[in-house]
């Protein structure tokens, strides 16, 4: 008999020889009993990892100095001030005011992670927001130190949901990479072309050089260009399902992993579908304004700003939030660190409130 | 900076035992976040005082570890709510689950009520025993350690516990016999 308790073992023994006929009903009852377990809380892979990445980070912050690990009250503290800023910028028009209040549930993940850039076998771990640039010596942070880097090699810059970074790659070409992406770039340009992979989504101001074009490669198109400012959106994530290309400045060549092609002048946009490519004129601020720290919407329906904040911010909305899709919505949204902020914003809008749950 | 070495023992130490030591947290009667940041501070604790070798039994070290920065954490709250409350109140959670597809759901309703009754039937303090000793292994001498206690009044507790659990049903006892092992 398996058991842990040797006392237990042999008040058994002894029980069952004396009382032989309750044989049966203990192997039962001893088989029932073994399927039962205590129930045990477990942390996701996810956070897992991110509340070791959390731990190992002093690692990365202790050169810069004393820098204080993450504590939770600071943020709290920014987060109220922030909310009212958000709900300055925002206008909403309601069209089914008679509807009950809704109560939307968020599934969220507490745990912020770093924006990583992985060069070779170096790792480096930012807590907020970067800005990186590539000189002759390698990659440079924020305060002007060098890091470690191959330069024969690509590097990766991994942004996680609710961040964003920037990057000036050794050309002089300026990239801002968005919340949920995933960058591969070289310390150094070869001779003929300029080529950065991207799942994910930037915008781009690349620096002219007609000798050397400049592509941008993601998993269902590359873009082609030789001076200009542009917008590649290619998630591979759920949430949007076609890529998207804006051209803001110059013009750009673009080309399917299907094989259809087009070309792109400013003001113009390019998604792609498995099936097809659109073409069509729009309005690019709306889809370059995340550089600069906002969602900008023009009588958009609150379906298209819930998924746009679902993207950034890794969350998803309860079915309840489907009663508020056909409002629309007007102005900046600023993209907080926090996502409760946005949150508290929005709900001060609509006729109903958000709960954050934690994934 | 900090050595590969002790770099190394940390992810180790990390790996191990993260599992266990959340799961404990949570029983302990506190919420993820709580415990995500207490075991944090644990962790960096030790890495900060380099002390990964000479860490004995580094598991009961870390359980010990985390139990006493959840209840710092609870008394800081508590005088900076100034709300009363006794630490003893705190209570220690088991939550049954009973899963095999070849027993009727009534039947796993049946033993996991049964289990619940016992497990009322004890102590917080009686329940956090048992848990130690029974599923998670330690000895006395580590259980004392883990709850701040001596060693006799761990063994009484634990005597003390199986003596409710006799004293009750057989059927209590079957299952405490049983008790192996946590999923």
């Amino acid at each position: 008999m398996l058991t842990q308790d040797p006392a237990g073992t042999s008040y058994w023994e002894e029980y069952l020889n004396q009382n032989p006929g309750d044989k049966a009903n203990f192997i039962q009852a001893k088989t029932q009993f073994q399927k039962a377990y205590f129930k045990e809380e477990r942390l996701t892979e996810n956070e897992k990892d991110a509340l070791y990445q959390k731990l190992i980070r002093r690692k990365a912050t202790e050169v810069k100095g004393n820098r204080k690990i993450f504590r939770s009250y600071t943020k709290y503290a920014i987060a109220a001030t922030l909310a009212l800023l958000i709900s300055i910028g925002l206008y909403y028009y309601r069209y089914n005011a008679s509807k009950l209040p809704s109560e939307i549930l968020v599934e969220y993940n507490p745990i912020q992670e770093n924006v990583i850039l992985i060069s070779g076998d170096n790792h480096y771990l930012f807590e907020s927001n970067t800005a990186l640039k590539i000189n002759e010596s390698g990659i440079v942070d924020e305060n002007g130190d060098s890091l470690k880097t191959v330069i024969n090699d690509y590097n990766t810059l991994i942004v996680p949901y609710g961040k964003r970074s920037e990057l000036v790659l050794s050309d002089g070409s300026k990239l801002w990479v968005n919340s949920g992406s995933k960058l591969k770039f070289p310390s150094k340009f070869s001779d003929r072309e300029r080529r950065v992979y991207l799942e994910g989504e930037i915008y781009i101001e690349v620096a002219k050089n007609s000798s050397r074009p400049f592509i941008v490669e993601t998993p269902k198109v590359k873009v082609d260009v030789l001076g200009t400012m542009f917008n590649v959106n290619a998630y591979s994530d759920s949430f949007v399902s076609e890529d998207r290309v804006v051209v803001v400045e110059g013009s750009v060549g673009v080309k399917t992993t299907s094989g259809d092609r087009t070309k792109l002048v400013a003001n113009e946009s390019a998604t792609f579908t498995e099936a097809e490519l659109i073409k069509e004129r729009v309005d690019v601020d709306r889809f370059t304004s995340w550089k600069n720290g906002y969602l900008l919407f023009n009588d958009t329906p609150m379906e298209k700003v819930l998924l746009e904040l679902s993207r950034y911010y890794n969350i998803t909305f309860s079915e309840e939030s489907q009663n508020i899709s056909e409002q629309t919505c007007t102005g900046k949204i600023y993209l907080s660190d926090d996502v409760s902020d946005v949150l508290k914003t929005l709900s001060i809008l609509i006729d109903g409130s958000f709960t954050i749950k934690q994934k | 900076m900090f050595s590969r070495i002790l770099m190394d023992d940390i992810e180790e130490l990390y790996n191990l035992y993260i599992d266990s030591l959340f799961a404990y947290g949570i029983r302990l009667g506190f919420n993820r976040e709580q415990v995500m940041d207490s075991i944090h501070n644990v962790y960096q604790r030790i890495m900060l005082s380099n002390k990964t070798k000479e860490l004995r039994s580094p598991k009961s070290y870390l359980f010990k570890s985390l139990r006493n920065e959840l209840y710092d954490e609870y008394r800081k709250g508590i005088r900076m709510e100034r709300v009363e409350g006794n630490i003893e109140d705190a209570s220690f959670h088991l939550q049954i689950s009973v899963e095999d597809m070849l027993i009727a759901d009534e039947v796993k309703v049946e033993v996991k009520s049964k289990i619940n009754k016992i497990m009322d039937q004890l102590s917080s303090r009686q329940r956090e025993v048992i848990y130690l000793r029974y599923t998670q292994n330690y000895e006395y001498q580590q259980i004392a350690d883990i709850m701040g206690i001596g060693v006799p009044s761990c063994r009484n507790l634990i005597l003390k516990a199986l003596k409710v659990l006799r004293s009750e049903n057989a059927d209590y006892f079957l299952f405490l016999a049983l008790l192996k092992n946590t999923h």
